[in-house]
């Protein structure tokens, strides 16, 4: 009988078949059979159409081999068939062969298809080791039945008896060298469903070898058999199930044989399951959440089934001699044992213990005490998390050398998320972008594995740091908000206070875990999105930060963080980046002055008012100020500032004189340029006017703002028109139409009263100082004072170039002490050597008599 | 047609990327740069440790338009990456021969 045209089509398509499944409410393994059922009925036809006339045809039949004789037959799934033949049919088994594949093919299926005698079969088993695989899953689906029963008691005969430890072994380096392939662990941002650790490969590695070594066939026979708990037994056949289901659909919606669970198809599936956005969590988060946790149950069940059966192969040696580590725990074979699990009951923070030896030398938990320790999970209650001695437990698997490993493992036995709840909420939690390669508890574990790293990449800062056990703690308790909504760092501060003082951390050691936590961004986010030459930047990280040590443990956990994430989001690139932050931070951490708590509320407070007093335009206006500026000024005196700038547009300077009884106070604005102060001194020396004490700034959109407090030199005093004189001076001088240095040389020569006989004591001292500033060399001049002194050594930086950003000028006594803060032509600290001793002698020129 | 590669600093990036959005640039190649100028790296020696950077951080945008259009991009970059301080970067413009979209083999402006 050919096969109908409805089961034809029907089998045209795997995604219609499974489509017509799902509407049939069929899920999971139940949906695998019955799509099995409808290809065998379909394949067993198309047999015995081709066997036309032989009733039952001797020495002929069709056998299942691999997924399809373990009937998992998903919509894209090979139908993996062999037509097995006794040699005295071999005429006849072509024509057969032909009559069955040829409508297999025209389907549109992906057909593996074998002819073979038994002899074949065995010999093809001999060269290749997935063939052996595929025969333990073969199934007789017609024919001659006693034939594929010959075949499979001689597959038993050759390969399996007496040669199960063979067979095991070479199971176990596949096993391995596919996690090598398809990832070593489970939180893969695109897991392949089938052959990524823990996938559905995993779980038939385990049936195949109990299959083998114990004749045992299905998870309930090892459960029977007592290697697995009725608990575990459940919790992996559910594992199983929701991944069957994910691979179904994947297959679905790739619409082809794609195991791989795509970025693309990921939120798509996530919908086709019904996941919905909740809670500030996406959908498809929910979803990889499931998935992970999945894949998890499938690799630590199949771990531990791979160590148990490890341990019943191992070549019987010498007997094992335990090494005791404490009462209760000992180490045989190299793993840690409980000696007597029932102390645990008695002694509970037996439970924490053996992370904290595995973190110290790296040596492996014992399968079983896993098993024990999940088992018990329940002893850990509410006392348990407040102790403080399991708190000291707990700190060691943190500090030591091998956390991430004793983490992880903690994490896997449940005992982490039992004893720290709130790491519940971050659990498998995928983060659906395309850097993150850890759900975020493994990357929570990474970014201490990375910290620990770091004591020897980054010595220098680790050895500062006081208390590291904090930076640990930051590193695993980081993202503890993720997975609640909102903005995680800050979420999580709280709560890892919290956790913080349950472990008696100590109240300061609590502050700064907040602090870390709630901050494990910022570094991060000024370094890559802000300008680090900007010094107000600096110093207001500086302030945020407040205290070295904190910047220290900030500073590594950013980088674990990064490093963390995944492969691309940490590179040099970001890493000088962060230095730079780092380095210019750190200096300034050092001048306690900036940080003083006074000075940041007079900056606030100044701040306010000005907001007061210019209402909402002041906004862009204020972030040109610098904070020197802001603080040597009355809120009021800045406010008339601004509004003087405007007068800029349409004019080369503003300059606005007071009278302030003994003294005159003048302002200067103007677009600033090297040589600007020069021009001024010099314009206000030509005019007989002296410098008391000036304050020169540079704001932000490069507006220079000089304040001098100025008197009449002795013997004249300033007429309010002298005043207009100046500016129209000034005016000519800034647009260069009056040669200042000839005019003075003239104004000054020493005619009779020779001013250069009074210059007693001619020593000037210059110090130039590239240490104290990130942003600015300064130059500190010290000398005798005399008329145009200013201008002698503004002019002489105008010469060489170099710009005065920030000045202090102060007259004491006869003695002048100017402080500039400079930049050279192109706006960089003056670095070269020989640069800075030219300027230094042509200053201590300008400084000295002669002038 | 007009290849405008602009070295900028990294914290201009969203600037210039929001001015060049403004006047309908949408599409550009960014990459993370390292390079040096007239502003150098630089030794420093803190706390006993030596820290080195080489290479100066940049941002390269390369952005291919129209001819008539290469000269507003060039302001809007300028304008946007600008902080008057030094290594705020440079920009090139090259002509460009081809276009060709990969997709649909499109080519000439349309491929832009």
């Amino acid at each position: 009988m050919a096969p109908t045209r409805e089961k034809y089509a029907l089998l045209k398509k795997g995604t219609e078949a499974v489509q017509a499944f799902w509407d049939k409410g069929l899920v999971g393994r139940a949906l695998l059979q019955e799509h099995t059922r409808v290809v065998d009925d379909f394949v067993c036809s198309l047999f015995a159409a081709a066997a036309n006339g032989f009733e039952s045809p001797r020495g002929i039949s069709l056998v299942a081999l691999g997924g399809y004789g373990r009937k998992d037959l998903f919509p894209f799934s090979d139908l993996d068939l062999m037509l097995l033949f006794h040699p005295s049919m071999e005429d006849r088994v072509e024509d057969m062969a032909e009559h069955i594949f040829y409508p297999l093919w025209d389907s549109g299926r992906e057909v593996g298809h074998g002819v073979r005698t038994i002899k074949e079969c065995m010999e093809q088993a001999q060269k290749d080791f997935f063939f052996q695989v595929s025969l333990l899953d073969m199934r007789h689906l017609c024919g001659d039945e006693t034939l594929t029963g010959e075949l499979a008691s001689e597959f038993q005969r050759k390969f399996i008896e007496g040669k199960r430890r063979e067979f095991v072994h070479k199971m176990q380096i596949h096993r391995e060298e596919r996690h090598k392939r398809f990832g070593s662990h489970v939180y893969l941002l695109e897991p392949n469903i089938k052959e990524s650790r823990g996938g559905l490969r995993d779980l038939q590695a385990v049936l195949w070898i109990a299959n083998v070594l114990y004749g045992l066939s299905g998870l309930q026979q090892l459960e029977e058999a007592g290697i697995f708990t009725k608990a575990e037994l459940d919790r992996m056949s559910g594992a199983w199930d929701n991944l069957i289901k994910v691979r179904n659909r994947l297959h679905f919606v790739s619409n082809r044989k794609n195991d791989r669970l795509f970025f693309e198809y990921q939120e798509q599936i996530a919908k086709l399951s019904g996941h919905l956005d909740k809670q500030g969590v996406l959908g498809v988060e929910h979803f990889m959440r499931e998935v992970y946790e999945n894949l998890q149950t499938i690799a630590i069940y199949s771990d531990l089934f791979f160590e148990h059966v490890e341990e019943t192969v191992r070549q019987p040696r010498s007997k094992a001699q335990a090494k005791a580590l404490e009462p209760g725990l000992e180490v045989i074979n190299g793993r840690i044992h409980f000696s007597d699990p029932s102390l645990i009951d008695k002694k509970r923070v037996l439970l924490m213990k053996p992370f904290a030896y595995l973190a110290t030398d790296g040596t492996p938990l014992y399968h079983r005490t896993r098993r024990i320790i999940t088992e018990k999970l329940d002893l850990i209650e509410e006392r348990q998390q407040k102790s403080s001695r399991m708190a000291a437990v707990f700190f060691q698997a943190l500090a030591g050398k091998y956390a991430g490993d004793a983490l992880t493992a903690m994490l896997n036995t449940g005992l982490l998320v039992k004893y720290i709840p709130e790491f519940n909420k971050i659990r498998s939690l995928a983060q659906y972008d395309i850097y993150h390669i850890y759900s975020v508890d493994r990357h929570s574990i990474e970014t201490v594995r990375v910290l620990h790293s770091l004591k020897d990449t980054h010595s220098h800062i680790f050895q500062e740091i006081k208390e590291p056990i904090v930076l640990f703690l930051a590193g695993l308790l980081h993202d503890i908000g993720k997975g609640r909504g909102g903005k995680h760092a800050l979420i999580g501060a709280p709560i890892a206070e919290e956790i913080g003082k349950r472990l008696h951390l100590g109240d300061k050691k609590v502050q700064a875990l907040r602090f870390l936590v709630e901050n494990h961004l910022y570094l991060m986010k000024m370094a890559t999105r802000r300008d680090l030459d900007d010094e107000g930047l600096i110093i207001k990280c500086a302030r945020v930060i407040k205290d070295r040590d904190l910047l220290n443990m900030l500073y590594l956990l950013s980088i674990a963080d990064a490093k963390a994430t995944g492969p691309t989001v940490w590179n040099e690139w970001k890493g000088a980046l962060l230095l730079d932050l780092y380095l210019k931070v750190s200096h300034l951490l050092e001048r306690t002055d900036l940080v003083d708590p006074d000075r940041v509320k007079a900056v606030q407070w100044m701040l306010d008012q000005i907001r007061g007093c210019l209402g909402d335009k002041a906004g862009k206006e204020l972030c040109q100020l610098p904070e020197d500026y802001l603080l040597s000024f009355t809120p009021e005196a800045i406010c008339h500032h601004l509004e003087l700038k405007k007068g800029l547009e349409n004019k080369a300077f503003v300059m606005e004189v007071e009278d302030r009884g003994h003294y005159w106070s003048v302002l200067f604005m103007a677009p600033d340029r090297i040589g600007l102060l020069s021009k001024i001194l010099g314009v206000l020396a030509l005019h007989n006017v002296q410098i008391l004490a000036a304050q020169i700034f540079t704001m932000k959109d490069g507006t220079a703002v000089d304040v001098l407090d100025v008197s009449p030199v002795s013997g004249t005093c300033i007429e309010p028109e002298d005043w207009d004189r100046i500016k129209h001076d000034l005016g000519l001088a800034l647009s260069d139409k009056m040669h200042l240095p000839s005019r003075l040389a003239r104004k000054h020569k020493p005619v009779g009263t020779g001013q250069h006989h009074l210059c007693l004591k001619p020593k000037a001292k210059v110090v130039v100082d590239n240490e104290s500033s990130d942003f600015y060399t300064i130059v500190e001049i010290h000398a005798e004072d005399r008329p145009g002194l200013l201008f002698d050594i503004t002019r002489t930086f105008c010469d060489m170039g170099v710009g005065i950003y920030r000045a202090k000028i102060g007259t004491s006594a006869d003695q002048v002490v100017d402080v500039f803060y400079v930049l050279d032509r192109v706006g960089q600290k003056l670095t070269e050597k020989d640069f800075v001793t030219e300027l230094e002698n042509a200053l201590l020129y300008a400084a000295g008599c002669a002038g | 047609m007009k290849k405008i590669e602009a070295i900028i600093k990294p914290f201009k990036l969203d600037d210039v990327k929001e001015a060049l959005n403004e006047i309908g640039v949408a599409g550009m190649t960014i990459s993370e740069v390292k390079g040096y100028g007239r502003q150098k790296g630089h030794k420093e020696i803190y706390r006993g440790a030596e820290y080195v950077v080489d290479f100066l951080p940049k941002v390269k945008l390369e952005i291919v338009v129209e001819e008539a259009k290469a000269e507003e991009v060039v302001d809007k970059i300028r304008e946007a990456a600008y902080t008057g301080k030094i290594g705020d970067g440079k920009i090139f413009v090259l002509p460009v021969e081809e276009v060709v979209r990969v997709r649909t083999g499109e080519r000439g402006r349309e491929a832009i």
